[in-house]
């Protein structure tokens, strides 16, 4: 079904013309340009990039907390449901954030290592409950029958990411559980309170392969389960192609290629997204190289299209213009001169 | 490209340096640091009275208040306080200077050693450093002073031997985790030998530490050994040191307010910039406050 | 037939701890066996790839060959002699001949020395040369990795994670060692950089004849770079064989279930990996090692006597290709 067919209505998440500043010491480094997204209800969407990408800035510009200064958007709208997230009055903005799971990356830094993991749980459970009065908080944190019952929804949270012994899970302390243990409770966490869009910012980097596997399904199954729209950010084509409908490829800020994940890894359109495929090496033995020159330094950006000191299919307009995002085919959004719509 | 870009990112010192100024605290702590360091340099000089600094007396003109002649007054014994503080501040200037320098030699090569050996070494040096932490560093500096005879340089030695624990706890901490860093490993397996491990691989890394903790402790000995004098184990009559000063003035107050005062300001003023400075360098080498 | 390089035999290397459980005030001994009986043999000019996830114990296995740490038991021959034990101007000798290159070059390089002192430093060490000649040597080397002499004055910090590795594996080669450890070179890099990194290893080492052990996670990788493989589970080497034939026919079920989980891009690739093997459980902890198969906890194939055998040995189920299972059909 093309993207085209589908009406606005289902569209949760737009995000159009992002522009970033980040005014340090050295001088102004632009590090997101006109970048922008498109999230549709059900869907798992992927931030596809290198470190310095830009694709975690823009994942916490969405969440809203990209700090702000150093940072400045320069231009740029990002519409949930059509209201504008960069220009929401507070209250707006804290419902939106009612609606939002983060699962972070490194699970062992992500968890209170003082704390049992049912505090930490019961604790996020009871605050979202009570997210207007700060009294009732502290009144119910501690005791009560509001105490109990978020132990049981913890236990029952617990069991939905598939963690045997929920109830015994509760008493015991990050440091006694593996990195994958922790990185379903941190899932278990994120379910509180029936999110409806989950920004996962590389959750499984630090994970076994074999455990990554088992989180990326567990996180494939909840998203199903739980109807939740999906965010997820890495620089591993390969999870993205196992776990997203559709990808974003960025390149120091800009983003180069937009489309369904699979028809976009077996026949990319844009060179830098042919390049970063052709730099991994492959099960079927096929060579792979390595993309010459480096990632260019957001201090002392190229002229024109960011990509083209690299590009061996540049051509002099490159370096004078930056191209624009177009559709080139059917749900293929491609930034690059030279890439054009078939006729 | 990546030239350029280098290029047009400071580098280093003059970065942290930029980032330095920026902090209106930090540098009101270095500035009045640094006139404080001057005016003792240039003491003989600039002192309008100078022998007022050692066994000048006017008794005509004791204990006269502030005023064109004397811009801090006279004391009990018709000396000019101005120019007894410069002198005072080459005192304490110089004790910083030989407290700090003597513990710390004796300090961080004792921690690193416990720290890198582990075992029955550190042991034994860390129970030692207890022992000496146990004993608050005035009452101890005290003991010391009073058991040697009270004497300046006799401060001085008392102050070191009791600084030099938190110097080598300081060096322990940072050995026992740097000791695990990748370098080390590799270095090892190379066949560097212990000690240059020790000095040339471990020690370069703990240098911000150290220098902030030397700036901060810096404030804190001079606060010590002017207590020592202020409350007479340390340097006697007619020395110019800020603490005997105050304990001299303290006779005259509350009417000739100006003998403690200037003093005590003085004290005050020095200690607070070396704090000062001492935590702008803290966030100058914080590389994350960026 | 030649000496192989490297011959280990029942390498073992156990850490122990002690745990007092009161009232007893007898300690409880805690053996974490990071490498059990690990028997290797690496022919000059091989590349061995070991590959594990973690509690595997194969960066335990590369700093026990490289003597980065000392092991507990087994005998290790390197070149025909044997090195098992070697203390002092013995192993400093032996220091020359094994090298080993660090996963993150981030901390691999001491943040305050310059780069000219970083890979002179095994030079200073086991060499008597000039100033100069030591000087020469290091633009020699940075030539070698591909970086420019200018680089030489500079501190870590100014390089890029690529350019760190390089020198890291410059400084590995200064003494133009015979075996390499590689621990994981590419982990800590970026895509497009592992690329460049995997062709200047695989270029040194046609160069200077080099033999590589690599020690691994990334299949991808290993296929495209080694000649043989190894893969541990637990301390134990549980299945052995040249790449073409452990990628054509994965026999032991963990073998089969890390394949299975390897990320794949393409659909191409897909068809190179068996079919969806998801493993349940955690891995577990290299303490107290269960005495059976290791692996049977989690082993989506196992039958019920794996649960009370004793742990199977290694068997050679075709011509170079070893498995550790009893139920492995070829």
């Amino acid at each position: 079904m093309a993207r085209s067919e589908i009406n606005l209505k289902e569209l949760l998440l737009r995000a159009r013309d992002i522009t970033v500043h980040f005014h340090t010491l050295d001088g102004t480094l632009q590090v997101l340009n006109r970048a922008g997204l498109d999230l549709f209800q059900g869907e798992v969407v992927g931030i596809v990039g290198e470190t310095g990408s830009g694709k975690s800035v823009m994942a916490k510009l969405i969440l809203g907390i990209l700090p702000i200064p150093p940072g400045k958007v320069v231009s740029g709208q990002i519409l949930f449901r059509e209201k504008d997230l960069l220009r929401m009055p507070p209250r707006d903005r804290q419902s939106f954030k009612e609606k939002v799971a983060y699962i972070p990356q490194d699970p062992t830094t992500s968890l209170n290592p003082v704390f049992p993991v049912g505090t930490f749980l019961v604790d996020a459970i009871i605050w979202k409950q009570c997210r207007q009065s700060l009294f009732r908080y502290l009144a119910s944190r501690r005791f009560g029958p509001a105490r109990r019952q978020a132990s049981r929804l913890a236990a029952g949270l617990l069991d939905k990411v598939h963690i045997p012994d929920p109830e015994s899970m509760l008493r015991r302390y990050p440091l006694q559980l593996s990195g994958g243990m922790r990185q379903r409770v941190l899932l278990a966490a994120a379910l509180i309170g029936k999110p409806e869009l989950l920004v996962a910012d590389e959750p499984t980097t630090a994970l076994d392969v074999t455990i990554q596997k088992r989180i990326l399904q567990l996180i494939q199954e909840k998203v199903r389960e739980e109807k939740l729209s999906s965010l997820y950010i890495t620089h591993d084509l390969g999870v993205a192609r196992s776990l997203c409908d559709r990808i974003y490829v960025m390149y120091a800020g800009t983003v180069m290629e937009s489309g369904p994940a699979g028809a976009m890894l077996e026949k990319p359109l844009h060179p830098y997204t042919l390049g970063l495929i052709q730099s991994i090496p492959k099960l079927t033995g096929e060579r792979f190289d390595g993309i010459p020159g480096q990632v260019p330094d957001y201090l002392y950006l190229p002229r024109g299209c960011r990509f083209n000191p690299r590009c061996h299919l540049k051509m002099e307009k490159c370096t004078l213009e930056e191209p624009r995002m177009t559709e080139v085919e059917p749900d293929r959004w491609v930034s690059c001169h030279r890439v054009q719509k078939n006729p | 490209m990546k030239e350029a870009a280098l290029l047009k990112r400071k580098e280093g010192l003059a970065r942290s340096w930029v980032r330095f100024r920026k902090n209106p605290l930090s540098m009101a702590g270095l500035t009045f640091l640094a006139l404080i360091t001057l005016a003792a340099i240039l003491a003989p000089w600039i002192a309008p009275y100078p022998q007022d600094a050692s066994l000048g007396v006017h008794f005509d003109k004791a204990l006269s208040p502030p005023s064109r002649e004397h811009l801090f007054g006279t004391d009990e014994a018709g000396r000019d306080i101005l120019s007894r503080l410069l002198f005072g501040a080459r005192i304490s200037l110089m004790l910083a200077v030989i407290v700090l320098g003597i513990s710390f030699s004796i300090g961080v090569p004792l921690g690193i050693i416990a720290g890198y050996y582990g075992g029955a070494v550190d042991e034994i040096i860390m129970r030692v450093t207890d022992v000496f932490s146990s004993i608050p560093a005035l009452v101890m500096a005290m003991a010391v002073c009073v058991l040697l005879r009270p004497s300046l340089e006799n401060s001085m030695i008392a102050i070191a031997l009791v600084w030099w624990r938190s110097f080598c706890r300081l060096a322990y901490g940072e050995t026992l985790s740097l000791k695990q860093e990748d370098f080390v490993t590799v270095s090892r397996s190379l066949g560097s030998s212990s000690p240059y491990i020790m000095f040339r691989e471990i020690l370069p890394n703990m240098t911000s530490s150290l220098l902030v903790k030397l700036t901060l402790d810096a404030g804190y000995a001079i606060l010590v050994g002017t207590s020592i004098s202020y409350l007479g184990a340390g340097a006697s009559p007619p020395t110019p040191e800020w603490g005997i000063m105050v304990a001299e003035g303290r006779h005259s107050l509350p009417g000739s307010w100006w003998a403690s005062l200037f003093p005590g300001l003085a004290i005050f003023l020095t200690v607070l910039s070396f704090n000062l400075l001492g935590d702008g360098l803290r966030d100058f080498f914080d590389v994350k406050v960026e | 037939m030649t000496e192989p390089l490297l011959k280990t035999q029942d390498l073992c290397k156990f850490f122990f701890s002690r745990a007092w459980k009161l009232p007893s005030l007898k300690p409880r001994i805690i053996t974490v066996r990071a490498v059990d009986k690990c028997s290797v043999e690496l022919k000059q000019g091989d590349i061995l790839a070991v590959v594990g996830e973690s509690g595997s114990g194969k960066t335990t296995l590369g700093q026990s060959i490289a003597r980065i740490i000392n092991p507990t038991g087994g005998r290790v021959w390197f070149n025909g002699r044997e090195i098992t034990g070697v203390e002092g101007p013995d192993l400093k000798a032996l220091r020359r001949e094994i090298q080993m290159v660090f996963q993150d070059p981030g901390s691999s390089l001491n943040p305050r020395h310059r780069i000219d002192d970083i890979i002179a430093l095994p030079l200073k060490i086991h060499q008597d040369l000039s100033r100069g000649e030591r000087r020469e040597r290091v633009k020699e080397l940075l030539h070698l990795v591909q970086l420019p002499a200018e680089l030489m004055p500079r501190y870590p910090h100014a390089l890029s994670g690529g350019q760190k590795q390089r020198v890291g594996i410059a400084r590995a080669l200064a003494l133009n060692p015979k075996l390499v450890i590689l621990d994981e070179p590419t982990s800590a890099l970026d895509v497009s950089v592992q690329a460049k990194i995997l062709h200047l290893l695989k270029e040194l080492q046609n160069r200077l004849g080099l033999t590589y052990l690599l020690i691994t996670h990334n299949l991808s990788i290993v296929k495209n770079f080694s000649d043989k493989i190894m893969v541990m589970y637990l301390g134990r080497i549980v299945e052995m064989a040249s790449t073409e034939r452990l990628f054509a026919n994965p026999l032991h079920p963990y073998t089969r279930a890390l394949l299975s989980a390897t990320p794949v891009i393409t659909e191409e690739e897909r068809k190179h990996i068996p079919a969806e093997i998801t493993l349940e459980g955690e891995i577990p902890s290299p303490v107290n090692v269960p005495r059976t198969c290791a692996f049977y906890s989690r082993c989506q194939e196992k039958k019920p006597s794996c649960g009370e055998t004793n742990n199977p040995e290694l068997e050679e189920v075709e011509s170079g290709h070893w498995v550790r299972c009893p139920f492995a059909l070829v």
